[in-house]
Parts: C-alpha cells; sequence; structure tokens
C-alpha cells in the first residue's frame, strides 16, 4: 500500500492542459468534439429562438440544405485524407450539372441525366487525378487552374437562359430518392473509410507518404481510388443540385469548393490528412454551417454580419478541435 | 574563379530579362498580325500595362512571403479590401493626396496582416484554414462598417499620381528592391531562408520563429493594400465583397508568382523574377485583351497556360534527365559505329 | 495570448448576438393599419448602396406604420441560395417573399415553393414567356411583378441621342450589354433599349437580332445597313480583363459614344479619360446609375474638354421601387389580390418609370431625395395610394396609373 501511495507520489501531477491534451489526444476526440459543438450551437438557439429552432419544418430544412455540401465534403474527405486538396469540386459540381441538365434537353430521361452528371463527375475528377499522379503537379495548383477553366467552359455552355430540366420531374425525385441516395453513398464512404484496406492506405499515406510507400502500398492507385470516391460523391451532389433547382444557371457551383472546405474543417476533419482523417466530418461540418446559418436568421442577425459570426464561431472551433503544435503549422501543398 | 562567376551571374540576369522579352514579341506579332496593333500602342497602352504590373508583382509578392514558407494565405485578398478602402477614405478624407492614400493603405493593410499573424502564431491552426476564416471576418469588418460602401479614387484630387509612370515604376523598384534587401541581404532573410529549411532545426537555433512569419504576414498586408490602390486606380472604385469572393484575387495572382519564381532562379533572385513574371503575364491579358477575346476564353487561356507551365517546372528535371539519356544512346551508337570495321 | 484570443472571439460573439437578438424590426405597435402584423422576407441579390437605402425604408420607415417585419438575405446569386432563404424565412415566421434575383425560369418553381409554405411570393421583373406558367397558374401565392417601364426607358435614351446627336457628323458607338448574356434581366432590357434607340434614331437595319446580339458573350459587332460602327461589349467591371478590353477599343480611335448597360460608371472614368486624353478626341458615356457617389463623382468630374464624365445617367429611386413591391406583397396579404389580376386573370406586373439625369445639378437635386425619413420619394401618402387597404376601390390599373403619378414635378413639388 505503502509502496503504491510512494508510486502515485512520484508521479509527475497532471495539469489541467495535460489533462485536455489526453482528451483532445483520443482517437474519438475529432469525431465527437464537432457532434458535441453542433449539438451545442443547437441548443443556443432552440433557447434564443423560443424553442421554435427545435420544429420539424427547420429540422428538415437544415438536412435538406445541408445535403449538397454535405455529398461534396464527404467526397472530398476522400482526398484530403491523403494530404492532397481539392478546391475545384464545386465547379467540377458545376460542369457536371451542366452536362447532365444539356442530355436531359436532347433526351427528355431522368435516368440520362443522372447518369451523364454522375459520369462526367467522375471523369473530371479523374482528370484533376492524372494532372496530379502523371504529371505530379501538387493537387492544390490542379484545384486553382480546373476551377477556373472549368467554371469559364460552364459558363459557355449555359449562355443567357439557365438550362431548364422539368422541375415538376425532378420534384418527384427530389424526396426519397435523394434521401436514399445519399444515405447509401455515406453508408459506403463510411465502411470504405473505416473498415477496409482503402481508407487504412489513404489514411497512411496522409500521415507519411514515404513510410506507406516503403510498406508496399501503391501510393498511386490507392490516390485514383480516392478520387473515383470523390468523383462519385461530386457527380451525386450535381444530380441532387439539378433536382433541387430544376434549371443550370452560369454561376453554378462557384465558390462552393471554398465552402466544402469550410465544411470539411468546421466537421473536424485536417486538410492535412493522416490516421485522424474521417468522411463523417463533412456531414457534421455542413449541418453545423446550415445551423449557423439558419440560426443566426431566425434570431435577427443582420444577413451582412453573419458571415462575421461564421467566421469567429469558425476560427474557435477550428482552434478547439486542432492539436496545438510546438511549432507553426505549414506544408508545401503549392 | 570570379570571372566565370561574373560571366553566370550576368547569363542568370540575361535569361531572367530574355523571357518577358521574348513574350513581348510573340504577343506583338500576334496582336500584329490579327488585331493590327501594338500590344502596347499608346501613353494610356503605357500606364494600364504599367498600374497592372504593380499591383501583380505587390500582389505576387505577397503571396509567395507566406507561401515559401508553406503558409497559404487566403485572406490576402480580403486584406486588400479592408487596406485600400479605410487607408483610401481616410487619406481622402484628410486631403492626402495620392502617396497619402498609398501609405495610409499600406499602412492598415500592414495591419490586417499583422492582426493575422498573430492570430496564427498564436492559435496555431493552419494556414488555409485561419485564411479561410479570416477572409470571413475581413470581408465582413469591411462591408459593414463603412456602410456597404467601396473607395472611389477617380476624380478626386491629387491622386493622379498614382497614374504617373514615372511614379508607379518606381514604386515597382522600391517594392521590389525592398523585398529582395529583406529576404537576401538582411537578418530577417537569413532566419527567413533558414526557417524554409527546417523550422525545427531553425527553431532549435534559436531563431523566433513566430516573430519570424508575424513579420511575414505584416509584410504580405502591406504589398496587398498597395497592389489594391493601383488596381482601384484603375477601375475608378473598389466596392467592399462578401461570399469570400475577394480569394480570387490570389488564385489569379499564382500564376505570375509561380513563373516569377521560374523566372528568378536564373538570377538567383526571386523577387527580380516575380517582377518579370508580372510582366509576361501582364502582357499575355493585355495582349488578349487587343485581340477582343470574350473574358471566357481569356481565362481558359490564361489558365492552360499556367497549367503548362506547372507541368514543364514540375517535370522540368526528368525532362532533363530524358534528354541526357537520349544523348547518351546516340553516343553510345556512334561510337559503337566508329569502333565497328568499315 | 491564445487564451485571451479565444476569449475575445467568443466575448465578440455573445455580445453580437445578444445585441442582434435585441435588434430585429419587429414591429413597435405604433402604426396606424389595425389588426394582424406581417413579416416580409427580401431576397437581395446584390448588397449596395440600393440595399442599404431599401433596408433603412423598411425598417425605420414602412415596418412601423404597417405591422410590418422585414427578413433581408444575403446576397443570393443563384437559385440554390434564393430557395434556402425562402425556406428560412417560411421556418422564420414570414408570410411574404420580395425577390430581387427574378430570373424568368425559375419564377414557375418559386412560385410553387412559396405556395407549399403558405407565402405570398412577388418578384423584381416581368412577365415574359419562361414565366408565363407562374403568372397564370399561381395568382393566389404568386402576385406578380414589378419592374421598370422600358419602353419608356427607351425612350429617355432615344430622346438623349436625337437631342446630341448631329446626323451629318460620324459616331460610332460602344454598347455595354453587361449580364445580358447570363440573363440579367435589368441590363437585358437597358440593352435593348440602347440598342433600339440606335435602330430608332438612325433608321438602321442590324444583320442580327438585337437578341442575339445582346445574349453573345463575345464581344460583337452591331454590322448594320448604314455602317454605323456598333460594338456590343458583354461583362462586368469586375471581371478580370474586361476594363483593359473595353480600353482597347476605345483606343483603337473607332468609337466616341459608349452606351453601358450596368452599373459600371464608378469603374470606367479612368479609361475613358485616358482614351480621350491619347486620342484627343471627346467621348460621351451615357449610362444606368444608382444615386450615390460613384454617379455623383462621375457627374461632377469634367473630362479635358469640359464635360462631366458621364453625359447622362437613367435613374431609378430606390424607395419608389420599394414601395411598390412592399404594397404588392401587403395587398396580397390583406386580402386585396384582386390588385395584383390583370383583365386577363394572370398576375399583374407594375412599371415604374426611369429618369434621366443629365447634369450634376439636376443629379445634386434628386440625390438630395430618398436619403432618410424626411426626404423619402415613397412617403406614407405615396405608399397608402398604393394600398387596397388604405384607398378604396383600388384596382391594378389605378395602382399602376399613383405609381406613374410619382414623377419628378410631383416629387420636387412635394419635397419643396
Amino acid at each position: 500500500m505503502s509502496q503504491k501511495n510512494e508510486l502515485t507520489h512520484d508521479a509527475p501531477k497532471l495539469t489541467l492542459v495535460d489533462r485536455i491534451d489526453i482528451i483532445k489526444n483520443h482517437r474519438l476526440f475529432p469525431v465527437i468534439f464537432p457532434l458535441s459543438m453542433l449539438v451545442v450551437i443547437f441548443l443556443i438557439f432552440i433557447v434564443l429562438t423560443g424553442g421554435r429552432f427545435a420544429d420539424t419544418r427547420v429540422l428538415t430544412g437544415v438536412f435538406n440544405q445541408s445535403l449538397i455540401v454535405a455529398t461534396m465534403a464527404t467526397a472530398v474527405a476522400f482526398i484530403y485524407s491523403t494530404g492532397n486538396i481539392d478546391i475545384s469540386v464545386g465547379n467540377v459540381m458545376g460542369l457536371a450539372a451542366c452536362l447532365g441538365a444539356l442530355a436531359y434537353q436532347v433526351t427528355q430521361s431522368m435516368t440520362v441525366m443522372i447518369v451523364v452528371t454522375m459520369a462526367v463527375g467522375i471523369v473530371l475528377m479523374m482528370f484533376n487525378c492524372v494532372l496530379g499522379l502523371v504529371f505530379n503537379v501538387k493537387s492544390a495548383m490542379v484545384a486553382i487552374v480546373a476551377m477556373s477553366v472549368y467554371g469559364a467552359i460552364t459558363s459557355v455552355l449555359v449562355g443567357a437562359e439557365p438550362i431548364g430540366v422539368d422541375f415538376k420531374a425532378c420534384k418527384v425525385l427530389e424526396g426519397n430518392f435523394r434521401y436514399i441516395a445519399f444515405v447509401l453513398y455515406f453508408v459506403v464512404c463510411l465502411l470504405a473509410f473505416s473498415r477496409t484496406a482503402i481508407g487504412r492506405k489513404l489514411r497512411f499515406i496522409g500521415g507519411n507518404e514515404n513510410c506507406a510507400e516503403q510498406t508496399g502500398i501503391n501510393r498511386k492507385k490507392a490516390i485514383a481510388t480516392s478520387y473515383i470516391f470523390a468523383g462519385i460523391g461530386v457527380g451525386l451532389a450535381g444530380v441532387f443540385q439539378v433536382l433541387r433547382t430544376g434549371n443550370v444557371a452560369q454561376t453554378i457551383g462557384s465558390g462552393m469548393g471554398m465552402d466544402v472546405m469550410l465544411a470539411t474543417v468546421l466537421g473536424g476533419m485536417s486538410i492535412f490528412g493522416g490516421a485522424k482523417s474521417n468522411t463523417f466530418a463533412g456531414f457534421v461540418g455542413a449541418v453545423t454551417v446550415t445551423v449557423l446559418n439558419t440560426g443566426l436568421l431566425m434570431i435577427g442577425v443582420p444577413s451582412t454580419l453573419i458571415q462575421g459570426f461564421r467566421g469567429v464561431f469558425f476560427l474557435i472551433l477550428v482552434f478547439l478541435n486542432s492539436e496545438r503544435q510546438k511549432t507553426l503549422p505549414s506544408r508545401q501543398q503549392f | 574563379m570570379g570571372n566565370v562567376l561574373s560571366k553566370d551571374r550576368l547569363l542568370g540576369i540575361v535569361k531572367t530579362v530574355a523571357v518577358p522579352a521574348v513574350v513581348w514579341i510573340l504577343m506583338e506579332l500576334i496582336c500584329r498580325t490579327q488585331a493590327g496593333t501594338s500590344v502596347v500602342a499608346n501613353s494610356a497602352d503605357v500606364r494600364t500595362f504599367f498600374r497592372n504590373m504593380v499591383s501583380t508583382v505587390a500582389f505576387a509578392l505577397a503571396i509567395s512571403t507566406n507561401l515559401n514558407c508553406g503558409r497559404m494565405d487566403l485572406s490576402l485578398g480580403a486584406q486588400m479590401y479592408v487596406g485600400t478602402i479605410f487607408g483610401g477614405n481616410i487619406a481622402l478624407a484628410l486631403n492626402l493626396g495620392g502617396v497619402g492614400v498609398l501609405v495610409l493603405a499600406m499602412l492598415i493593410g500592414g495591419l490586417c496582416g499583422l492582426i493575422c499573424g498573430i492570430v496564427f502564431v498564436n492559435l496555431r491552426i493552419l494556414p488555409m484554414v485561419l485564411g479561410l476564416g479570416m477572409t470571413l471576418l475581413f470581408e465582413c469588418i469591411c462591408f459593414s462598417i463603412n456602410n456597404q460602401q467601396g473607395v472611389i479614387l477617380y476624380g478626386k484630387p491629387g491622386v493622379e499620381i498614382l497614374s504617373n509612370s514615372t511614379f508607379i515604376i518606381f514604386v515597382v523598384i522600391a517594392l521590389v528592391a525592398v523585398a529582395a534587401l529583406l529576404f537576401k541581404y538582411s537578418r530577417f532573410g537569413y532566419r527567413y531562408r533558414a526557417i524554409q529549411g527546417s523550422q525545427k532545426l531553425a527553431s532549435d537555433a534559436g531563431i523566433n520563429i513566430f516573430s519570424n512569419c508575424v513579420f511575414c504576414y505584416l509584410f504580405g498586408g502591406i504589398l496587398v493594400a498597395c497592389a489594391g490602390v493601383f488596381t482601384t486606380m484603375y477601375s475608378g472604385s473598389l466596392a467592399p465583397v462578401l461570399g469570400m469572393s475577394s480569394n480570387g484575387y490570389v488564385f489569379r495572382n499564382m500564376f505570375p508568382m509561380v513563373l516569377g519564381a521560374w523566372i528568378g532562379s536564373f538570377s538567383h533572385n526571386a523577387q527580380f523574377g516575380v517582377a518579370m513574371g508580372a510582366i509576361c503575364v501582364n502582357l499575355l491579358t493585355l495582349a488578349m485583351s487587343k485581340l477582343g477575346l470574350p473574358l471566357n476564353v481569356q481565362n481558359v487561356l490564361v489558365y492552360s497556360l499556367f497549367l503548362l507551365f506547372i507541368i514543364y517546372n514540375t517535370n522540368k528535371r526528368k525532362f532533363a534527365y530524358n534528354r541526357a539519356k537520349r544523348a547518351r544512346i546516340a553516343l553510345a551508337k556512334q561510337t559503337k559505329a566508329a569502333r565497328q570495321p568499315a | 495570448m491564445k487564451k485571451l484570443l479565444t476569449i475575445l472571439l467568443s466575448l465578440m460573439i455573445v455580445i453580437g448576438l445578444a445585441a442582434c437578438n435585441n435588434s430585429g424590426s419587429t414591429p413597435s405597435g405604433e402604426g396606424d393599419v389595425s389588426g394582424k402584423s406581417y413579416k416580409i422576407g427580401v431576397v437581395e441579390v446584390m448588397l449596395n448602396d440600393e440595399s442599404v437605402i431599401r433596408s433603412k425604408y423598411f425598417k425605420e420607415y414602412i415596418g412601423p406604420k404597417y405591422n410590418v417585419e422585414f427578413m433581408f438575405s444575403e446576397a443570393c446569386t443563384d437559385l440554390d441560395s434564393v430557395m434556402k432563404f425562402i425556406e428560412n424565412a417560411a421556418v422564420s415566421g414570414c408570410d411574404a417573399i420580395l425577390n430581387y434575383y427574378a430570373v424568368g425560369a425559375n419564377s414557375e418553381q418559386l412560385a410553387l415553393l412559396c405556395q407549399e409554405k403558405g407565402m405570398i411570393l412577388v418578384e423584381n421583373g416581368g412577365r415574359n414567356a419562361a414565366n408565363e406558367e407562374a403568372y397564370k397558374n399561381y395568382t393566389d401565392t404568386y402576385a406578380g411583378g414589378f419592374m421598370a417601364d422600358q419602353p419608356d426607358t427607351g425612350r429617355l435614351f432615344r430622346e438623349y441621342l436625337e437631342a446630341n446627336l448631329d446626323p451629318t457628323v460620324e459616331h460610332n458607338f460602344i454598347v455595354g450589354t453587361g449580364g445580358a448574356y447570363q440573363g440579367n434581366a435589368q441590363q437585358t432590357e437597358i440593352s435593348i433599349n440602347m440598342l433600339t434607340a440606335l435602330q430608332d434614331v438612325y433608321g438602321l437595319k442590324y444583320d442580327k437580332t438585337i437578341q442575339e446580339l445582346i445574349e453573345s458573350s463575345s464581344p460583337i459587332e452591331a454590322t448594320n445597313d448604314k455602317g454605323i460602327a456598333i460594338y456590343c461589349y458583354p461583362g462586368h467591371a469586375t471581371a478580370e480583363g474586361w476594363l483593359p478590353g473595353l480600353s482597347a477599343a476605345l483606343q483603337t480611335g473607332t468609337y466616341d459614344y459608349v452606351l453601358m448597360s450596368g452599373n459600371v460608371i464608378g469603374n470606367i472614368g479612368t479609361v475613358i479619360s485616358e482614351a480621350e486624353a491619347v486620342l484627343n478626341k471627346d467621348i460621351t458615356v451615357v449610362g444606368f446609375g444608382s444615386f450615390g457617389d460613384a454617379l455623383s463623382n462621375a457627374m461632377h468630374t469634367l473630362d479635358q474638354f469640359g464635360n462631366p464624365t458621364v453625359s447622362m445617367s437613367t435613374v431609378k429611386f430606390t424607395t419608389l421601387v420599394s414601395a411598390m413591391g412592399f404594397a404588392k406583397a401587403y395587398n396580397a396579404l390583406t386580402g386585396h389580390n384582386e390588385v395584383n389580376i390583370d383583365t386577363d386573370g394572370a398576375a399583374f406586373t407594375h412599371l415604374f418609370r426611369m429618369n434621366a439625369v443629365t447634369s450634376a445639378a439636376e443629379l445634386d437635386e434628386m440625390g438630395s431625395w430618398d436619403k432618410d425619413n424626411d426626404s423619402w420619394v415613397a412617403d406614407y401618402s405615396v405608399v397608402d395610394s398604393f394600398l387596397a387597404e388604405k384607398t378604396p376601390g383600388l384596382t391594378a390599373q389605378q395602382f399602376q396609373e399613383n405609381i406613374y403619378a410619382v414623377n419628378y414635378e410631383s416629387i420636387k413639388a412635394r419635397m419643396q
């Protein structure tokens, strides 16, 4: 007994900071923390709106509004986990949706529209991937170029009037089809990322690329797989976008790449990838952003200030969620 | 040895200057044959060219300041808006003239950079992520505080100097010289390059990596505000924006920065290289304007060239290796053929 | 330091939220319209001078008097963001939506969405082939549109050109078609007006249709039987390469008139004056502007020939246009939707007339209006004349007449 006391006595005492660090280093922290923050924000808005925020209409609205960004954020988690960045996903989605809508105008078939949008999404993401893998161009650079080029092509293709898709037909598919497709994609991503070798390889590459290659992982193949998963998600988001709006305008997807990155990071994912990556983050982040937007609007925050509040919330949540390094975080991503 | 060195240096400088010269000749030929005019046809063109060049040089230098240390600052565009709008309006209210506008804008831009740097070294969240958050904040501040009003420079008394070609050239030279002195020959620069090599080693060697970083952000803020003033002088006014649209400035100045880094490698002077890169890209855009190309086509062309350049730049060693290999094989074949009896 | 920063950031949120929670534009109950209070969501497409005036006018002037609370969107630049705002407005208790992001192809869908949410929809736009369904089949919730009287705007340009153009001297034109190629309703209409005015003044015939000319995303020569050079130049001043493109066109020395459909008056001054200096040629700028520093600056700044940078600009009174939209929504909410219905049973589009400003003095006079509660162009008497509840027996046509009655002369008389 006395020996045990002696041992305890000799052990260094844990300070509050140490204890916080231990909690923050827990493997489930990146998942639980953003989720708890979401719940806290949600509860705050329920109080501030006198309970109106808990209305089922609000909840359904939040889910519906988050769906497109959530799908894309889930998709890019595969890319981010390897330490690569792609901020062109918004414009890829836009061009995919544009070509899908054009295909619909030619064939008047929703099936064709869905197939074309998905296919274009995958092809464009693979094109970005090829530029990176074959020509060794940093993914962020590829994304900057792709953003502008895809955006310009979409603008030319759309022209003065939005490309219309029968929105009544869209409405039929909008509800259940969207929910089922998203849940299916989300579950597949979740399983592939956390329960299969695909996810393990991607996280390993993100953690240490050289080490991963030394252990026999085919880096190029793994990264290509990540882009295929992302392409499917981006294509699916394009389909969701067409189904929701019933037409494709010139501005489709512009700026959405940044929204996706914001959501992903807010959900607890590091853009440097690695072992703590997860596909869950995108969904949580997208919902958090939507909850913030809706909640702030409902409590009467002027529209011009909403962005500022979003920025402050974002910085605080990211700070609380990230591991504080002894040196400054940096990485040559360009 | 000294002669060899100076010869190398001279060759480097010639190569550095030759790149924009080649671009100019190429653009001149295209414009003359396709549009029947010169790229730079008159004094208005000269002013337009210089004004755009100083903006590009300043912005590209600002991006490179942090990017070379692995920090991508996405809030530079928003800092430009805050600096130019607030600095410009204060200077105009105080009747400080064009130089006053420039100086105050740079001061406020620097303040934004300083805030960004302090937040970064204290929160230590990823630079790109911090950039997103700060962009949201700066854009909101810029938009809300001044009742959504921007800054108008056109027609304001005393600001004509900002359109004066001699003054603009002086500013370009000053910017490049200060940046070169800072990053190449000052104590800050030595430390900066040590940190560039290895942050951990530099820190262990006693270099204060945090103050160095804050200074980089500060310098970046000053430079983008300078870019903002000349951009506004050309467009007449600058209105605040929301929705992270200020990021566009960062992306569009990546090409001159990357190109400049490559050109600068000839003369071992990145800052001079950035100036040359800015000249190349501005000649290209000016030529496309002369040709009357649609804006979308201009976008596609510029970014496609950017992509081709990055592909070349990333793989140049591979290309050189393959060239050397081919030469070796050819030589071997030649030798073999020569040794074979007739 | 990091703790201090976190605390500071957190404090900013808490104080901000607390302040905002109390700063809503809830009606004070001092209004003289008895009964129910309403909430209207306003979809803004750009946050600029106009939206600032509108927000102030609605919140401080209209809200308290008519028991109406207003909720404003962020800048909505696509249909998805408009839909999100409408959904959020619905759960926030809005009864009507005033949509300034009006694209014909979206109207039916938005009308359906508002119908599902039990809200009234009013749009800043007019009836066209793309939104015919909304105008005809959703009249219970779609209260129609409000927009500028386009033929009248065309008249303003025509009259100005007729009065200032010497037919014996050769003139050539750059027509900035702005976002017409992207479907921007206002810039489409103004571009059409400008090209039509040139057609009327010179009696010329374009080789292509005006629609083809304005929908081109590339710069295009509007070739015609009279050989007058008319260069249609699309795009926005904020787009990279737009200003150098305009500068390049001007420096060819061909053009001496610049007609701009977009609100770019604040952006083209430098390019114009530099081209004038190089070519030693007076370039006349005619365009569309809004009251504010940019237009005022352009009207007061003289070029080297002693002319103002902008010679003529069409302008609108923000509160008059805003009052029209409000009145349409309010009439529908108070059970007077008949005021929004045309004789053919479809929703009615109410029109306002723009004004032409040709001198700094004129602008200074008009510019002093629409500033605050003492100078709103659409004061209570004007708004009341748009409301069926206040003007018994009001019809859609009378509503229209009452709008037209608010003109330069009547406003001037009232302000004096």
